[in-house]
Order: C-alpha cells, then structure tokens, then sequence
C-alpha cells in the first residue's frame, strides 16, 4: 500500500466535526523530505521583491524653471547662472547648479531604471519547495520566532470543515482550538511606528507574521473570515507565494494546512521519481548524497560485513642486537659462552689469590736471630769488598798505574 | 547508565617522544642540505674531464700493476676491506670489485687466497687493504656484523636456526662452526662466504689517511698481513 510506505500526519478534528473512533491520517508528501537551500530562498526571495516596484524619479523640470545666465567675469562673483530681475531677495541668486539652493540635483534620476529581475521558472520552484520542507521542521519554525509551543503537531493539519468558517469570530475559536492562536497574538501585540522615512511614505505601521492559512477549496470562505486577523495571512494551494512561505528570506514559516490542501500537495510538485501533474515535467530537486552521515554509513552492518578485518598480527623484522655486549643475544648464538665466561672469571679470581700469597710470603717478618744472622752476613761481605781492593797482588794494576814499588 | 570502568589515561611513551623529535630535526637537517646542494648539482665541464682522465689513468696503472709478479699471502684466510673507489675508477676495475663483494665503501668479505683472488686483488690494489685476521676479529666481526643472504634479502643472525636451515646440509648448525670454517679454511669455506651478506663496517675515526700508496709505502692500501685487525677493531 502506498500510504504505509511514507509517515503519516493526523487530521486535527474541530469542534463542528462529527466525532469518530479513529482519527484521520494523511501521509506525508515528498514535498516537505526536499533539500532546504537557504541560499537559493534569499536570493529568489530577494529578486522577487522587487518586481512590484513601481517607477519614480524626480521631475524632469526641477531646477530649471528658470531663465537664469551667468553674469560672466569681471563683477567679483562666481560665474554661476544667475537669477534675472530685481526687487526680490531671488535676483542674483545662484540656479540650475545642484550645490545651489532651489537647483536641480546631480544627475537627475530617471524613470527608465531595471526595477524588475527575471528569475529562473526551476529557481522559483526551487525556493517555494524548500520553503514548504523547512515549514514542516519545528526547530527551523521555532528558530523564526513563531509560537508554536501549543501545536499538536507539525506539519499542521485541520480538517476540510475549517474552509467553511464564515465569521472572524469563529476563525478565531478555530485558531484557538488547533493552538495557533498565541502566533496570532504575538503578532498583533507587535504593532509599532516604523523606524526611518518610511512612516511618511505610506509604511507608518510595522509587526510580526504569525500562521498562515493555506486553503485548497476555490472560492473558500475561509478566506474572507481569515484575512482580517491581526497577523493571519491566506493562501491557495495552487499559488503559494514564496514571499509569504518564508517572509524576508528567512526560512520556517509556520504554515497551517487544510485537509484537501495537504493531499494536493503530491499532485502539485511531484515527487523525486514521478513527475508533477501540473508542472510539465518537474520533479523535486535531489541532493548530491541522501545520507551525508558518512561514519554512520561506514560503521553500518552493510559495510562492515564486507570489509576485510583488522590486521593484528603486524609483522615486524627483527631487532638485532649486539651479541658481544649483550650476554642475551650471546648466549642464543653460542651457549657454550656461559660456561667459558665462567671458567674465565674463575681463573682470574684464582690468578688474584694466588698474586695475593705470593705478596703475603714475602712480607712476613724473620726472627731475631735470622736477622742478625743476615746483619753479620752482610757485615762480612763489605769488609771482603774492602779488603779485595788493596790491588796488591795484582802486577798488572802496578804496571798500569805506573807507581813504582 | 552502567559506570564506565576506569581505565589508565592514554600516553605516549617517552621514547617514541623522543625519536619523533629527532626525526623531524634531521627532516629539518635534510631539507636544509637539500636546498643547499640544488645550487651544486651543475657539473661543470671541466669536472668531468677531469673524471674521464682519471679513469683512464686508473686503467693504465692497473695494466702496468698486472705485470708484475702477483703478491702471495701467508694466512688460510684473508679479509678484504674496501676503503675507496667511488668516482674516479674504471669500469673494469668496478667489475672487480663487485666480483669479490665489495659494492659499497667500507664493506668487507672473507677470501680464501687462490691465486685467482690474488691477481684479483692486485688489480684493485689502490681501493681494497687485506691482511690476516686472527681468531679475534673473525669471531667479533660474525657475532656483531654477520647477515645472511637469503633470497636476495639481508637477514641478521640473530638465530642459530638460521644458520642450521641453509647450511645444515654441510654439517654446519651454529655460528661457532660458520667461525670455525672461516678461520680454518675448512672444507665448506665456499657455501659459509657466500651464504654471508657482506660485512658493512663504520667510518674509523681515524686510522686511514684517504692515500691510495701501499700500506708498506706508509699509504693505506694492500696486504697490512697482521695489523689489519687493528683496522677492524676501529671498524667494527
């Protein structure tokens, strides 16, 4: 069934409607799931302004209803065109220049200016239909400034008895009864004096927006028991202005749909795969990615199911380190290195023990009659030496010498 | 909510701090060289005559080297370090070179002297010295330096299970029996060098004077025979 494949909205009932089990739904349509482009809605919104301006410029006479002349040099004033006659302060008086009084202004504006802009068919469509999603989006509606605490639902919809109100005071109790009301009000408490020349120019009164009545009934009565609310305004499903769907440029008016108007909706602007029946060949604009939240779509069951896992087992070359320093990586290599290591302090501890015995023997103390037995033995020996040196068996030395006995 | 489980804050441990600063210093360093150097890479003419007469002068010597009697060595093994050769050599004396291993400067490999190795050796004299290693310098230099070559990749020894798998066949498992091939000239002296990467050893600090005279001549090149493990002990 087509009407469960899209959400639905309740069909808000009225007083006037007969009472029944279960209220009506309309689904949703895909109209208000568009792409909402605040650029394109203040540019149109910008061009669409200024189609209604009328053409004004000053008067082709100003300053010139006069048949002043220059009075030349030589009479120690400026050579200004100067007002001719006397008897009257105006004699002498400076005219035409636009620095003097009562002259004509530089570069006297004319009528033949670019009021109105063309804009693009697609770019209008573009704005109405963005404005329509950002309508239907209660942040965006709340963040425009409107009253909308009390609404059941947004978008809002009432049912079709709403376009046969007749009197104000009934529209009124049905604004109330759908809680559109403190909108309206809020626009009304909001009526000032216009800041700047606009007071004196037909624009004395300034104030908010508040709901906005879109109807989809030709020839509705609604129309007329609506217009005059402080701050309600009225549209046709067919013909909705982009300059009351999103006021100033700004997006998020607070829309309030009727029953018949809301299923015209699908007819009017298609959908993003079939084309609207009364716009030729038109369908709704499609943003590049539908879904930009591209981590959730990475991390989805989808995706992650198909990718490959992780690689844990990182394979990394071995650190070599150095084996002559390293008694470790030594060992690994040449287990025989313990044992010769051990042999080698071994030996060496032995080696200093017995350096250490040797020292110790010879730095023990002889008795007393070892030494003075080694003391006579030494005495003895000197006077041997003594006695060895007398030279007198010796013929040679005698000779040598050449001392004669 | 379930409370979270306290869990210890993330850090970065020190020295992974420390090794990314040093790296982005020498990236610093290195581009400065970089743009430095751009201004040197013009060669000017003369400069490569200058490299063309050497190589040819390079070429007559070693034909004049190749008639005199071929030097013999008195060790089982030698080790060939070599020291020089980047410009200013022949082709013919870069085909030597690499047919004993010695592709980069400072790299050395273990011979057996044959007399091919010999004549080899005298016609690259002025870029290799060779001597006699002792137990010592081979031992010292397998443990620290040694890389196999397996599969055209440089592999460390940091295992006997290497070894055991390419040699095993030839009765050799670990690398006490690589050093005791190499240092004897046993029987499997061939699949031990050539399952070796050559060795690539450091810059001495001093030790060598750039000369390409002979070691006897007070150069740097030629047979050192004994004192060539002073060279790797500053190598190494």
């Amino acid at each position: 069934m087509a009407a469960a494949a899209r959400p639905l909205v309740t069909v808000q009932a009225l007083d006037s409607d007969m009472a029944t089990d279960a209220s009506a739904t309309v689904p949703i349509p895909d109209v208000m799931k568009s792409s909402i482009r605040p650029d394109i809605v203040n540019f149109v919104h910008s061009n669409i302004s200024k189609n209604s301006r009328q053409p004004y410029a000053v008067s082709r006479r100003a300053g010139h209803q006069t048949s002043a002349e220059s009075w030349g040099t030589g009479r120690a004033v400026s050579r200004i065109p100067r007002v001719p006659g006397g008897g009257t302060h105006r004699a002498g008086q400076g005219a035409f220049g636009n620095m003097c009084r009562g002259g004509r202004m530089f570069a006297p504006t004319k009528i033949w200016r670019r009021w109105h802009r063309k804009i693009n068919v697609n770019q209008k469509r573009y704005a109405v239909v963005s404005a329509i999603a950002a309508s239907a989006i209660p942040s965006l509606v709340l963040a425009r400034g409107h009253r909308i605490e009390s609404v059941p639902e947004l978008p809002l919809v009432v049912s079709d008895s709403a376009e046969s109100v007749e009197k104000t005071k009934e529209a009124i109790k049905v604004l109330k009864q759908i809680g559109a009301f403190p909108d309206a009000e809020k626009a009304k408490d909001s009526r000032s004096i216009r800041p700047g020349k606009g007071k004196m120019r037909n624009r004395r009164y300034i104030s908010r927006r508040g709901p906005l009545i879109v109807y989809g009934t030709e020839g509705a009565k609604a129309v007329k028991a609506f217009r005059n609310v402080p701050g309600v305004e009225v549209a046709n499903v067919e013909r909705l202005n982009l300059l009351k769907l999103a006021p100033g440029g700004h997006l998020g008016r607070f829309v309030v749909w009727t029953k018949s108007a809301f299923e015209k909706l699908d007819s009017i602007y298609g959908s993003f795969d079939k084309p609207s029946e009364k716009k030729k060949g038109y369908l709704l604009p499609r943003p590049k990615m539908v879904n930009s939240d591209l981590a959730r779509i990475i991390n989805s069951d989808e995706v992650q199911s198909v990718v490959r896992p992780i690689k844990k087992d990182v394979k990394k070359a071995t650190l070599k380190k150095n084996p002559l320093k390293n008694l470790n990586s030594m060992l690994k290599l040449n287990p025989y290195a313990k044992t010769a290591k051990r042999m080698a302090l071994l030996a060496e501890a032995q080696r200093v023990k017995a350096k250490k015995e040797k020292l110790d023997k010879k730095r023990k103390t002889v008795s007393k009659e070892e030494a003075s037995a080694i003391k006579s033995a030494g005495k003895a020996w000197y006077h041997t030496m003594v006695s060895d040196s007398d030279y007198t068996e010796f013929d040679n030395f005698s000779k040598w010498l050449g001392v004669s006995q | 909510m379930a409370e979270e489980d306290s869990k210890p804050l993330n850090y970065i441990s020190e020295v992974i701090l420390k090794k990314r600063k040093n790296t982005e210093a020498w990236a610093l360093r290195k581009k400065e060289q970089f743009q430095q150097k751009k201004y040197q890479s013009i060669k000017k003419p003369e400069d490569f005559i200058h490299e063309y007469r050497n190589k040819e002068v390079d070429l007559i010597r070693m034909k004049r080297r190749v008639k005199r009697k071929v030097p013999e060595a008195n060790s089982n093994t030698l080790i060939i370090i070599r020291i020089q050769g980047k410009k200013d050599r022949h082709p013919r004396t870069r085909k030597v070179l690499y047919s004993l291993g010695l592709r980069r400067r400072f790299s050395a490999v273990f011979v057996k002297p044959s007399e091919g190795i010999m004549a080899k050796l005298q016609r690259v004299e002025p870029y290799v010295t060779y001597g006699y290693p002792n137990l010592k310098s081979i031992k010292e230099l397998i443990y620290k330096k040694g890389h196999a070559r397996m599969e055209q990749r440089k592999v460390p020894l940091t295992d006997n299970n290497i070894i055991e798998q390419e040699l095993g066949k030839f009765g050799i498992v670990c690398i006490e029996d690589m050093v005791h091939q190499i240092y004897n000239a046993g029987p499997h002296f061939k699949e031990v060098v050539r399952f070796m990467w050559p060795f690539e050893l450091n810059k001495p600090a001093e030790g060598l004077k750039g000369s390409k005279t002979s070691f006897k001549e007070d150069g740097d090149t030629g047979n050192r025979e004994d004192l060539i493990n002073e060279l790797i002990n500053k190598m190494n």
